[in-house]
């Protein structure tokens, strides 16, 4: 469950991010995040892993509010999200069994048939089961982003945040990592998605949040891309 | 952090050495290189300190007896000198051994002694000093003494030897401090570059959940395994060239008789095994500590 009170940011020097943002995405929604680049997407999902902190208002995720959690207490609170990027982010030295496996060590979880067996899992869920040995630079785009949803999803999130996961993939690959996400959310997990490609969210016709000049211009149930 | 948590930590770092070889390789090179540099500095100044000392150690304090001294005091005086913390030893020089002496350093010219009526040298206490800085106070007790005549510890050697030699001492702990700060701060600056590199990966740790000692150790194993390499490599180069290269040397500075110390070897090797691994860690963790607070 994610919630914004009033969200504003404002970044030093004067750029205004999100603006007044009142919005509620309760569990097991799959919701699309969408707006020309600079809306303010990115501050959106920077709120909700507290990589960034709100300059005015409350953001609650999972129960918690986000502002108020100490340093020490952000590792804990962000091994209950799942977060997966345009730029896969995968640890370039580490095998795909071993970036999978990274969350899981990070939770003290250091058995080595633990590990395995959930990995496993996860990569069978993702679709790339054969791949455990090799680096992610021996993998294609769509291949790495697999890799990054199977790291997301292996701790057993309640939330996936997804910041353009497909803004790298050619349209056929995007079109299955989408349809992975959709999967990934049918077993229960709430996703909220920033995305640019119209074509996916026209086809789905999931929640859509709209967001122009940082403010939401626009949050309709089974919405399109663009207004109707 | 759990021992478990620590195992895994320094699995990580010695994997990542492994799959970065250029970079590691790179590590140890600078590690090697600027440790070398400290090592032959060291060895130097080692070498120049056991000389020094073995200089020092030839000053002694010499108190002239008078000829009616009473036996008795004498001998009073003679282990009071004994149990004196400065003093290494002494001995009791009589009239007839120092009329010995003289004949054999005159050699050939010892019948111009036959010129003497009977034996005009005096008995004598020879004092040899632990340091050759208390030569001054000694002579200056002694010469208060009822049986003694003179004191003599040739003032003006002994005051311009102990002028060079702390001069001396000065300016090697001067160049090993500098070079110490130097080599820290040539290391630092390479695991920095070396971690800047490596800034996303923090990241990526981070936004997975990551405390952050658990960023840190993997990265400060790494660096304390990469120095300890830089280490061994450099043991073993000096290792290899002690003996040489200080025979070298003292074959160019053969006004310096360079000794070698058998216990100083060892301890060089424990210095700089130590320094590798101790400015390898530090480098890594006030490096990585840039991108755990960014």
């Amino acid at each position: 469950m994610i919630v914004l009170q009033g969200v504003s940011k404002v970044y030093p020097g004067g750029i205004t991010a999100l603006d007044n943002v009142d919005i509620t995405i309760p569990e097991r929604e799959f919701a699309f995040l969408v707006g020309p680049s600079g809306a303010g997407k990115s501050t959106f999902t920077k709120l909700l892993i507290r990589d960034e902190i709100a300059s005015a208002g409350r953001v609650f995720v999972n129960h918690q509010d986000v502002g108020r959690l100490k340093r020490k207490q952000i590792p804990y609170f962000r091994r209950k999200i799942g977060v997966v990027f345009q730029d896969f982010k995968l640890l370039p030295y580490k095998t795909v069994l071993e970036n999978v496996a990274f969350p899981l060590q990070v939770h003290g979880i250091l058995d080595k048939p633990v590990i395995e067996e959930r990995v496993n899992a996860v990569m069978e869920l993702v679709g790339l089961p054969e791949c455990l040995q090799r680096f992610p630079d021996q993998l294609s785009g769509g291949e790495q982003q697999r890799v990054a949803i199977a790291r997301a999803l292996v701790h057993g999130p309640l939330i996936l945040i997804a910041d353009e996961p497909t803004g790298n993939l050619d349209p056929n690959t995007a079109w299955e990592i989408v349809q992975l996400l959709i999967k990934i959310n049918s077993y229960g997990t709430t996703i909220l998605m920033a995305t640019h490609n119209r074509e996916i969210v026209d086809m789905l016709r999931r929640r859509v949040i709209h967001i122009e000049h940082g403010r939401i211009v626009r949050d309709e149930q089974e919405g399109a891309y663009h207004a109707a | 952090m759990k021992p478990k948590l620590l195992l895994f930590a320094l699995k990580s770092a010695l994997q990542h050495c492994n799959r970065n070889k250029l970079m590691s390789t790179f590590s140890v090179t600078t590690t090697t290189v600027m440790l070398l540099m400290l090592g032959v500095f060291l060895v130097v100044i080692g070498s120049l300190n056991v000389t020094l000392k073995a200089l020092e150690d030839k000053v002694d304090v010499i108190a002239y007896l008078k000829d009616a001294a009473d036996p008795a005091l004498v001998d009073t005086l003679k282990q009071n000198l004994a149990s004196n913390a400065d003093v290494a030893s002494v001995a009791y020089v009589s009239k007839d051994e120092a009329l010995a002496r003289m004949k054999q350093t005159l050699g050939d010219k010892a019948q111009l002694l036959s010129q003497v009526q009977g034996n005009p040298l005096p008995a004598s206490l020879e004092v040899q000093l632990k340091f050759a800085s208390s030569a001054p106070a000694l002579a200056q007790s002694l010469q208060r003494e009822q049986v003694v005549e003179d004191v003599d510890y040739k003032r003006d050697v002994v005051d311009r030897l102990l002028a060079i030699t702390s001069f001396l001492r000065l300016t090697g702990t001067v160049i090993v401090a500098g070079l110490g700060a130097i080599t820290l701060f040539i290391i630092v600056n390479t695991t920095r570059i070396a971690m800047y590199a490596r800034r996303q990966e923090v990241e990526i740790m981070k936004l997975v959940g990551a405390t952050d000692w658990f960023v840190r150790w993997p990265f400060i194993f790494e660096g304390m395994f990469l120095g300890l390499l830089g280490g061994v490599v450099t043991v073993a180069l000096i290792a290899a060239g002690y003996q040489p290269m200080l025979q070298r040397i003292s074959g160019v500075l053969t006004f310096l008789p360079l000794a070698f110390d058998p216990t100083f070897l060892p301890r060089l090797l424990l210095i700089l095994f130590g320094a590798g691994i101790l400015i390898g860690g530090m480098g890594s963790w006030i490096s990585v500590r840039r991108f755990l607070d960014a």
